[in-house]
């Protein structure tokens, strides 16, 4: 396995004397524990991929809120249904020309539905609405989820975590029992008994989020609450008086910052699935809004004929998941270096 | 270990106990009545049939009679089909979901547990990349998408497996295929972590010392080591595939709870609803108890830590 060196009396050279006095010297430049977990997921392809894919999508997303507004989703053009995706410059290409597969031949839809002059990038849905409008429309309201979903964890999460952790004893034990009956019932069927309760829509899954999407948060952060209680430094701060408020912001948070981003991470694509999963059962997103869900379900209704309304939807959903995961994995990577490889 | 046993036997049933409270009063804040979806009734009608369910009494009353005979194995009878019980409702399908769930677990443990060693045993060669993509993609794509795209393009293009409906062994293959993946994806990725470290430590070095085999040392060192934490997993595993049922069997119309669950929910089908939901629950609770004893006896470090509890 290992190479074997030779060594002869000319690999050793004594060190000239003033070498000596730099012994000590730290040649490269300190880092903060963020700037060296940055460093390391810089070097991580798939996770900095990952992130800008991300970054794009927030900004996207975001960015059309200006120009998809409600009304742009209801406004239905019978003419214009169900056209292929048709992106200006790539005609050379069947499937992105506005050309579909009708019994085996290409046809140009466009064409024949006079609207040579139309281009929808990501065609048209059944009633003529552009889907590219429509999936950018969804990606947001899945960002948003997860936007939630990361809020909850790190507010309720945390805090439940490090007060069930921090209290221990009595307090502990109903807290962990409360989450034991939460976590005992399949977090979907708390999220569809909300749904039922509430009206479909986003304000329900919010809540639904509340309910159920923190407790793994909580869980990891009391574990790591009872052994950070015990350190020094914690027990210090304890003897000089300090208020348990400020020893959980100044000393716990800190100390489990790289926990809470790990865990976030993992959080954000179970949600983004959980919208997805309620509204592709018909429980979740209803119209006029939509969502990667709704149009899936949609999509999956033609899939036999028009394959791209499915497709497309299906490809957003799985890259903003794909990119979510892997950047978790670099960040646990990054912020947790010892459980690497 | 026997008073452990009974400790958490005992918080068990507590636990289930608040499920069908909690769940109870929910469906009584819930909007709509069961007979919104039938043509108009009279009043007349309405209280006929209030009556005949047992909707007329105060709620109080309702509560106790639904716990009364829950304890006695009856879940009421269903809204949706006329003087349907729940627990027959139930019982009649609950054949094809637990075959499904079986199938998926198993299937995706399976194939998990040798993706995963194999990436493991190849660490760092292109072979560990691809198994790596493999269990990032099968985590990461929603298995309803994947359950449409097997669905046409295996079934339907190929021609391969039938499209839907449930009967023979090949009906199966496809569903549990689009649940199992999943799973399978989280199997590979934790015995790959898991025996990338058991790979490197003491007792491996000496195995090999010894002259075994690499199959025997990965066989009978390595695997074995890195299976027992699989164990916890079974629980969360045990979520996915229920959660999933819901889906999977609308999509192949698979007659089981999961599709009823679906139906139930989109008709206002409470008892049945409720009925489901108690099953879910005490389904989970029982796997979670049931992995937790069978973890402290394949492990005994952690009994002695479960112990201390």
């Amino acid at each position: 396995m290992e190479e074997k060196i030779k060594l002869s009396p000319d690999s050793f050279q004594p060190l000239p004397r003033e070498e000596e006095l730099d012994n000590e010297k730290i040649a490269a430049p300190s880092l903060t524990f963020t700037q060296d977990a940055w460093r390391r997921l810089k070097k991580n392809k798939g996770a900095v991929i990952s992130l800008f894919i991300i970054v794009i999508m927030v900004v996207v997303a975001f960015g059309s809120t200006p120009f998809i507004d409600n009304a742009t989703l209801v406004k239905s053009a019978p003419n214009y249904a169900n056209l292929p995706a048709r992106i200006p410059g790539l005609d050379f290409i069947n499937g992105l020309n506005g050309k579909l597969k009708v019994g085996g031949t290409w046809v140009n839809e466009y064409a024949q539905n006079g609207a040579s002059d139309k281009y929808f990038w990501f065609g048209t849905d059944y009633l003529g609405r552009s889907l590219a409008q429509r999936i950018i429309y969804g990606t947001k309201i899945s960002l948003i989820v997860a936007l939630v979903a990361t809020f909850f964890d790190l507010t309720i999460g945390v805090t439940y975590g490090i007060v069930s952790g921090w209290k221990g004893g009595k307090v502990d034990n109903v807290m962990q029992r409360i989450i034991e009956i939460i976590s005992s019932v399949p977090n979907l069927v708390i999220v569809v008994l909300m749904l039922l309760v509430l009206k479909p829509g986003m304000t329900s899954i919010i809540a639904a989020i509340a309910i159920s999407s923190w407790t793994t948060m909580a869980r990891m952060i009391r574990a790591e609450t009872l052994q950070l209680k015990s350190q020094e430094y914690v027990l210090a701060a304890r003897t000089l008086g300090e208020s348990p408020v400020k020893i959980a912001l100044k000393h716990l948070v800190p100390n489990l910052s790289s926990i809470i981003i790990i865990q976030t991470m993992y959080t954000i694509p179970t949600a983004i699935f959980f919208e997805a999963f309620l509204s592709f059962i018909g429980i979740g997103i209803s119209a006029p809004e939509t969502s990667l869900g709704v149009l899936l379900n949609d999509g999956q209704k033609n899939f036999q004929f028009l394959p791209y309304q499915m497709w497309y939807p299906a490809i957003v959903l799985c890259v903003l998941m794909i990119s979510f995961n892997l950047l978790g994995d670099g960040l646990r990577d990054a912020f947790d270096p010892k459980t690497r490889r | 270990m026997r008073k452990y046993l009974l400790k958490r036997i005992l918080y068990m049933v507590l636990t289930l106990f608040l499920v069908a409270t909690i769940t109870f009063f929910l469906m009584k804040l819930m909007p709509g009545t069961p007979y919104s979806n039938q043509e108009k009734m009279t009043t007349a009608q309405i209280k006929i049939m209030n009556e005949q369910y047992g909707l007329n009494k105060p709620v109080w009353e309702q509560y106790v009679i639904y716990i009364f005979d829950m304890l006695h194995g009856d879940l009421g009878t269903s809204f949706q089909y006329s003087n349907q019980a729940v627990s027959y409702l139930i019982s009649s399908r609950i054949g094809p979901s637990a075959q499904l769930g079986f199938q998926a677990m198993v299937f995706g443990l399976f194939f998990g547990i040798i993706i995963g060693s194999v990436a493991a045993i190849n660490h760092n060669t292109w072979i560990d990349t691809t198994a790596t993509v493999v269990s990032i993609i099968g985590k990461s794509v929603p298995n309803f998408v994947l359950a449409v795209l097997l669905q046409y393009y295996i079934a339907l293009k190929l021609g391969w497996f039938p499209i839907a409906d449930w009967g023979s062994f090949s009906y199966t293959v496809l569903p549990t295929i689009a649940l199992g993946v999943g799973p399978l994806a989280e199997t590979a990725r934790f015995i790959r972590t898991g025996m990338v470290d058991v790979l490197n430590s003491d007792y491996i070095e000496l195995a090999r010392a010894k002259g075994l085999s690499k199959f025997g040392i990965v066989y009978h060192h390595a695997l074995r080591n890195s299976l027992i934490p699989l164990v916890t997993l079974i629980g969360p595993y045990t979520v996915a595939l229920m959660t999933g049922s819901m889906v999977i069997e609308n999509i192949f119309s698979i007659p089981g709870i999961g599709e009823q669950f679906v139906k139930s929910i989109l008709t206002n089908d409470y008892p049945t609803i409720m009925g489901v939901t108690m099953l879910f629950s005490v389904g989970l609770v029982l796997i979670i108890l049931l992995t937790d004893i069978v973890y402290g006896i394949i492990d005994p470090r952690i009994r002695l830590a479960g112990n201390g509890d």
